[in-house]
């Protein structure tokens, strides 16, 4: 059912809210504005409250979303989103507080930042964070100029950042948007980085190699050690893509395997929501001689005297890359992730790991038979299969992709990463349960049936959604963005 | 443990058809010598009723705005936020939804995208509105990295009454592309306009002022416009409260190129300074330059109506290090807040809260004058905000503001030294007449007692 748009609904006259009175005489509105300052007209949609409402709720009814079904889309690791964090959340003293208010009437919001700043250094091995950007992109964008940053004041001129080939876009935009040349690295025959290629390609105008590990086939690259040798050994620093960290959670720390500068994604690793595209947050974490350039004010703690602990922001930080945002950081997200570390502490973050990890092997084990799997070995939290086989048939990684929408999962990750032809990257992650899993399992295991038997129910797909595939074409040559 | 749904025969099972008997099994790539020896030391795991009562107390020991009045602005607007706006963001169908990749299952989220596109053309006058940015303060940036790319050009000019973090974004985002970034006076003070005059060239890029601008006032944006064009760069206008376009004269009717605003203040509760919500806004000029998710309407096979992301070639996933920007998450969920918000209030509402905004804080700016023995820093125009010099210190009276239960503007001289004394007051249309005049009386009092120890 089509849903008219907010524009078609209005009626002129109708209004949702009242506001209190006025309580100060009413003047016209010359005495404070000149006219030609002043606006000449709104033509803003005039609809009631329940228009409003009933509108939205029946767009929601068209939304695939974890709490309908499964997401098992690669390297989004798309897990419930606790309720309780929603709650707290709410909480007015999160929500109703000022950025710009003296500092002792926000101790409890200073203290959240500095004690999950403490708690992601103690999950990663890291040493300082700054929890101000607001994506993972945000996270890699600041991570790229404190490593320029730190190389500035060396003295030491390097123009080349290296990005393996199975890397997610994001990383060579960033770099690029850092002003750097963006090299890329082979992978080899076992899916991991080809360490001869990134020996050759190593050298002392390289700044930084930009890994993920596992990485986005799902694997976990066992040369990680010699590849972190190689790089600290031609004086380069080893930047850590977080969005898979789900895999490592509680089992093996990024700084422990010899990275320099880390991202993390509170919205896939920490479950805050995805809310359809954001907001998320992108901490950056760092070893101690890079801890200088992170982005300024940083919130830290003074004690004088046996009194309570203060906590302050700190802005005397002289050789800081400079802010990347406005104020202090996604702060409600930030309370999200606190309340979910602290539910489940040590012992329960390696639940998650190994929750993760298990059932991805699980799923990739029962189809296997089903479909080419480029990578014979033990994923972790994530794997790809190729429909390599499918397209035999005139079946390819799309169609599959929309056939299981009709069978109400939202589709995996699909063409990415760019190293395996007709790629399904699939992350079902710790919170989805055996029932849910064998239930996926049968779905993809029927579509690669009628791949074979029935391929014009595959090709045409989806049938049942509230609309079927959309003429992305038409939409791009000529672009409808307004009413 | 709640959010781990397999029993120990679950696992079992499962690791049977993995041909393993134990979870360790599945880690034997990660070498042994990273492998922590011991747990890492985290916190006691506590229960969602624990975890509820440790968060409230984290809560309570923050003073929120229902509990004080606040004269705080600054590029953060406590603004009513119609009930409904809460219940329609806590809908799972939204919240807990993907990035619409895949259009057929996320028409919902699309669509709401394409009608916060277009409130965004409306209010700003503009001919695109993208699908929202972090925030202002990166909005900015982005803007002026499109109008560098436009131009060929390396340098901007910017205001120094553009919001100082956004400033500051600035700086860190064009460093690193070598862009060189110029900063023209107060576009309020009389040099300002003339200082911008001798500062621009054909190396000139864009641009970049605020308006109102961070001290309140309004300026004539045509007199920007002229000195951008003149020398062959881009106005970026930068608005930092929705709620002044409900009045105010928008900046696509001025000339503005790319507008790079700030959206919180319709919908977004304060929230400490995030999550927010940033957009942009160009002309059909620029479209193809604009960083970041579009939405676009279409139709499927059947003619069905549908939204779907659109010009994608422009963004990451596919131009990789070519890519316009490097964003992949927006603002969604707060962006469909600002739709939500406006939808409630509409015409009437918008405009309505906008007039209250501006009566009540000129109301205030002449209580604080005649009684509270402030001197203006400017007699310009202003919306909602307004800049004055105190009888004493501004700190000292942000802590005479806390003894009595509010909370002050904020200290100018924090982020502009050359004004010690000098305090930013924003009123919007939740201050009351009351908690006016009791700041009124509050400055008043201050004033006495400079004179008793001067």
């Amino acid at each position: 059912m089509k849903e008219p748009l907010l524009s078609e609904l209005s009626s002129p006259g109708r209004s949702g809210y009242g506001l209190p009175e006025l309580d100060v005489p009413r003047e016209s509105l010359d005495a404070f504005i000149p006219p030609s300052c002043q606006r000449q007209d709104l033509p803003l949609p005039e609809l009631s409250e329940m228009d409003v409402v009933r509108h939205f709720v029946r767009l929601s009814h068209k939304n695939a979303s974890i709490d309908t079904g499964m997401v098992p889309l690669g390297s989004c690791t798309m897990k419930y989103n606790p309720k309780v964090n929603e709650d707290v959340s709410r909480f007015l003293g999160f929500s109703w507080i000022h950025p710009l208010q003296p500092e002792k009437t926000v101790q409890g919001a200073l203290r959240l930042i500095y004690d999950l700043d403490k708690l992601l250094c103690a999950i990663t091995g890291m040493e300082a964070f700054s929890l101000q950007p607001a994506a993972g992109a945000h996270g890699e964008l600041t991570g790229m100029l404190m490593t320029k940053a730190y190389f500035d004041q060396r003295g030491e001129k390097r123009t080349r950042v290296l990005v393996p080939d199975s890397s997610h876009g994001t990383n060579p935009a960033t770099a690029n948007m850092c002003g750097f040349q963006v090299v890329e690295v082979p992978s080899c025959r076992r899916g991991g980085v080809d360490l001869d290629a990134l020996n050759a390609a190593l050298g002392a105008d390289v700044a930084a190699l930009m890994l993920t590990n596992p990485n986005t086939l799902g694997l976990f690259d066992e040369q990680i050690l010699r590849i972190a040798r190689s790089v600290h050994e031609c004086g380069a620093l080893l930047y850590y893509d977080g969005a898979n960290l789900n895999a490592n959670l509680g089992l093996v720390r990024p700084g422990d395997l010899g990275f320099d500068i880390i991202h993390l994604n509170l919205h896939k690793t920490f479950s805050t929501p995805h809310g359809g595209g954001g907001p998320g947050a992108g901490p950056v974490g760092v070893k101690r001689e890079l801890a200088p350039f992170l982005p300024s004010p940083i919130v830290c703690r003074r004690n004088s005297n046996g009194k309570r602990d203060e906590y302050f922001l700190d802005f005397a930080r002289p050789q800081t890359i400079g802010r990347v945002k406005a104020f202090w950081g996604n702060f409600l997200v930030l309370v999200r992730a606190y309340a979910y570390i602290r539910m489940h502490g040590s012992v329960g973050l390696q639940r998650i790991a190994e929750g993760a990890v298990l059932n991805a092997n699980y799923v990739m084990r029962a189809l296997s038979p089903y479909y080419d799997l480029p990578y014979d070995r033990v994923c972790q939290h994530e794997f790809v299969l190729s429909a390599k086989r499918q397209k035999e048939k005139g079946v390819r990684a799309l169609d599959i992709a929309k056939r299981l929408l009709d069978y109400g999962f939202h589709a995996p990750t699909v063409y990415f990463p760019l190293i395996v032809e007709e790629a399904l990257m699939i992350e079902p992650t710790e919170t989805e349960s055996k029932a849910a899993l064998d239930a996926f399992i049968e779905a993809m295991i029927a579509i690669a049936r009628e791949a074979e038997e029935n391929p014009d129910l595959v090709r045409n797909a989806p049938h049942t959604t509230p609309v079927g595939r959309l003429d992305e074409v038409a939409a791009a040559r000529k672009p409808n963005l307004h009413w | 443990m709640r959010y781990l749904p397999h029993s120990p025969a679950d696992i079992r099972e499962m690791l049977k058809t993995l041909g393993m008997t134990s979870t360790e099994e599945l880690f034997r790539d990660i070498p042994q010598e990273a492998r922590p020896g011991e747990p890492i030391p985290l916190p006691e795991p506590l229960s969602e009723w624990e975890v509820r009562s440790h968060l409230a107390q984290l809560a309570d020991r923050n003073l929120s705005l229902d509990k004080a009045a606040s004269f705080l602005g600054g590029g953060c607007y406590f603004h009513i936020v119609p009930s409904a706006v809460g219940h329609i963001l806590s809908r799972s169908e939204f919240y807990t939804a993907y990035t619409p990749y895949q259009a057929e299952v996320s028409q919902g989220t699309l669509q709401a995208i394409y009608e916060f596109q277009s409130l965004l053309c409306l209010l700003t006058q503009m001919d695109v509105a993208n699908a929202s940015v972090y925030d202002g303060a990166t909005a900015t940036a982005e803007a002026a990295i499109m109008a560098c790319e436009a131009t060929g050009r390396k340098q901007v000019v910017v205001f120094r009454d553009v919001h100082p973090h956004y400033r500051e974004v600035l700086r860190t985002y064009l460093g690193a592309r070598s862009v060189e970034v110029l900063e023209a006076p107060l576009a309020g003070c009389s040099a300002g306009l003339e200082k911008a005059k001798e500062m621009v060239s054909k190396e000139t890029a864009a641009v970049i002022m605020q308006n109102p601008g961070f001290f309140g006032q309004i300026y004539d944006g045509e007199r920007f416009a002229f000195l951008a064009h003149s020398c062959g760069s881009l106005l970026v206008t930068v608005v930092t409260d929705p709620v002044s376009l409900g009045c105010l004269r928008p900046p696509g009717s001025f000339g503005s190129d790319i507008v790079a605003g700030e959206a919180q203040g319709l919908g977004n509760h304060p929230c400490f300074g995030g999550p927010h919500v940033g957009y942009l806004a160009t002309t059909r000029a620029f479209l193809r330059r604009i960083p970041g998710r579009l939405v676009g309407l279409t139709c499927d096979k059947d003619g069905r109506r549908g939204f779907v992301l659109t010009l994608q070639a422009r963004e990451q996933h596919i131009r990789r290090e070519k890519a316009t920007s490097n964003l992949c998450t927006n603002q969604a969920l707060c962006a469909l807040a600002v739709t939500a918000a406006l939808s409630i209030l509409g015409k009437t509402g918008l405009q309505e809260m906008a007039h209250q905004c501006l009566h009540k804080a000129h109301y205030a700016f002449s209580l604080f004058i005649n009684e509270g023995g402030c001197t203006p820093l400017s007699r310009g125009p202003f919306f909602h905000e307004f800049a004055l010099n105190l009888p004493v210190g501004a700190e000292e009276a942000v802590e005479q503001f806390l003894n009595e239960g509010l909370l002050a503007g904020y200290p100018l001289g924090r982020d502009y030294p050359e004004f010690p004394r000098a305090m930013l007051f924003c009123v919007t249309e939740t201050t009351s007449k009351e908690k006016i005049a009791h700041a009124a009386r509050i400055l008043a009092s201050l004033k006495t007692r400079e004179g008793v120890h001067a």
